[in-house]
């Protein structure tokens, strides 16, 4: 029922550019101090979606996905030069959210095993968060060491209620 | 669990404390103490490592350190219960650390009252014991229905511990705030539970004999 995970992998895998449009912190440090790696965390508040026919809230947290990443630079870019105004980018990221929901709950079969030294854990306002050491990542044909893996799981219960 | 003979081979039983020769092991000490301020406990719970805090549920940060391995509940009101320490000390040692992380998060923390509440010993007496026999004739004391729990509820009044006794021979000792109550409560125990120890041998025979009854396919009806 949980969803979303986040990979502090090896830094060269993902990107690192953090776009003005939407004001994410950079995550170019994945740290592990206290007092900062909280506001690392991906925005995960409610959106209401302005589509009055489906009025469904919905998680930000795949908008740091580098797929979230990408559509946000891409609607930061149009924004920038006028082919877009803000408010419309907003509402196709709101739809952003709305489909990764939906995608990977009604579209993705494949299963994955997370296996590691729990370093870390929270629970606060219903948001899980772990940190792990020397973890094992495995499907079914490949798996994989990571050696600090960084887990924010959300219920994904919560939305439909 | 720590084997009871590797204690006995470090150091050689004081048989005036434990007359019986053996000594229960400490298995949790449950421990308060105040932290003498109020707790915002979602601050608490943004800052701090491993801490739980789920207010529809439970009204206090759940919070775990590993060395020593404990867990405690921290209340808004600055109370805090330290449960999971193997001894007295440890129990103090994990509640100042706990103590401590909260100073660290900004709030100004005492060490106030800090009280041990509960401790929680267990041994192996290493023979089976007959507890309808025993909870016949302590019935003041016991309370043995093994359709409910398959141990036998004693509840001594000098000290005042409650000891659950197993067919096995395994005992658990609680209720005492000092560990020599604990000691106490075992050593009162001991010559009873040796009074009824089981004969195995009988036993068998009397399961075979049932056996042999149920066999017989008319008596089944009965």
């Amino acid at each position: 029922m949980y969803d979303y995970i986040r990979l502090e992998g090896p830094p060269s895998s993902t990107s690192t550019r953090a776009p003005n449009f939407c004001a994410h912190k950079a995550r170019e440090e994945p740290t592990f101090t206290e007092r900062t790696f909280h506001n690392t965390n991906p925005k995960i508040s409610y959106s209401v979606a302005s589509n009055p026919s489906k009025n469904m809230a919905t998680f930000e947290l795949y908008r740091r996905s580098t797929i979230g990443m990408c559509l946000t630079e891409t609607l930061d870019e149009m924004v920038q030069n006028g082919t877009l105004s803000p408010e419309l980018a907003i509402q196709v990221l709101v739809q952003f959210d709305k489909s990764m929901t939906e995608a990977l709950e009604t579209q993705v079969k494949s299963k994955v095993s997370i296996k590691g030294h729990l370093h870390t854990y929270r629970f606060c306002d219903n948001v899980w968060t772990f940190i792990l050491q020397d973890a094992l990542f495995k499907n079914e044909d490949s798996q994989e060491n990571v050696g600090r893996v960084k887990i924010v799981a959300c219920d994904s219960k919560l939305l439909t209620q | 669990m720590e084997e009871q003979g590797g204690f006995e081979e470090n150091q050689p039983v004081d048989l005036s404390i434990h007359p019986s020769g053996i000594v229960p092991t400490l298995q949790n000490i449950v421990s308060t103490v105040y932290l003498g301020c109020r707790l915002d406990l979602k601050q608490i719970a943004l800052q701090a490592r491993n801490a739980e805090y789920n207010p529809k549920r439970f009204a206090a940060v759940i919070m775990r350190i590993r060395e020593p391995k404990t867990t405690a509940l921290i209340f808004a009101s600055g109370k805090m219960v330290c449960t999971g320490a193997k001894s007295e000390q440890q129990s103090k040692l994990a509640a100042r650390k706990y103590a401590r992380i909260i100073q660290k998060l900004g709030f100004s923390a005492s060490f106030k009252d800090f009280k041990i509440q509960n401790i929680v010993g267990s041994c192996d007496v290493k023979f089976p014991i007959r507890l309808e026999g025993l909870a016949y004739s302590h019935g003041a004391f016991s309370s043995y229905e093994p359709e409910l729990f398959p141990g036998l509820i004693y509840r001594m009044k000098q000290p005042k511990i409650v000891l659950l006794i197993f067919v096995s021979g395994k005992i658990v000792i609680t209720g005492a705030k000092v560990r020599e109550d604990t000691y106490k409560a075992f050593e009162n125990i001991y010559p009873v539970l040796t009074e009824f120890r089981k004969k195995e041998g009988v036993k068998i025979q009397n399961v075979k004999a049932l056996l042999s009854v149920a066999d017989k396919p008319g008596l089944m009806r009965l």
